[in-house]
């Protein structure tokens, strides 16, 4: 199957999992919902795996790093300042809800830094030839 | 980034006018990996270029050159 081909069959199945999701929601049911999303997975990994030729290289890893990259940055600052300027606001009451807010952000953000640097060593030490 | 030149485009006409499609898929890339080398917007790995010039049958340097 050529990715033109999956493309099209990818969208049709988007959609036909979308409107039985859709139903599942509308007539209260959770297990036709569950069972269409299961349903979607599968198939578009059927689909995955039918696919021919390259559809991914090298050049879109480098565009997936930059994006990744850029990413963490935005998400890392954005977060951090937000959290700042909630901590802020609610000056000494951390029992407020804006100060739960900002700890949960701060917080966040130091999960996301420490996942970084936890994937940053991981990867640096297996592209430099360490064990 | 690198200023890398290369005569992929030129090659490819000199060998049959062979498509984008046709190179992509004997190189082991994308299309869209092909037209960004013959723009002059990406830069290959080592292992990619030596595959392109595999492709035409060529030197590495007779397909890339560095530019500065």
């Amino acid at each position: 199957m050529t990715y033109q081909t999956c493309k099209t069959w990818r969208a049709a199945l988007v959609a036909a999992v979308g409107a039985a999701a859709a139903a599942g929601v509308v007539i209260g049911n959770v297990y036709v919902l569950l069972a269409a999303i299961a349903a979607g997975m599968v198939l578009l990994i059927v689909l995955r795996r039918r696919l021919t030729g390259v559809v991914e290289d090298e050049r879109t890893y480098a565009v997936a790093y930059r994006a990744a990259r850029l990413t963490v940055a935005v998400f890392g600052v954005g977060m951090a300042l937000v959290g700042a300027v909630l901590l802020a606001v609610a000056r000494q009451d951390f029992t407020s809800t804006t100060a739960r807010i900002g700890f949960t952000l701060e917080f966040a953000t130091c999960a996301l830094l420490i996942v970084n640097q936890f994937a940053y060593y991981y990867y640096n030490r297996k592209m430099s030839g360490c064990s | 980034m690198a200023r890398i030149g290369n005569t992929i485009r030129r090659l490819r006409f000199e060998h049959g006018e062979m498509t984008q499609e046709d190179l992509a898929r004997r190189a082991g890339c994308t299309r869209q990996t092909i037209i960004a080398l013959e723009q002059g917007r990406y830069v290959p790995s080592l292992e990619l270029a030596f595959r392109i010039a595999r492709v035409f049958g060529a030197a590495l340097e007779d397909v890339f050159e560095y530019l500065g």
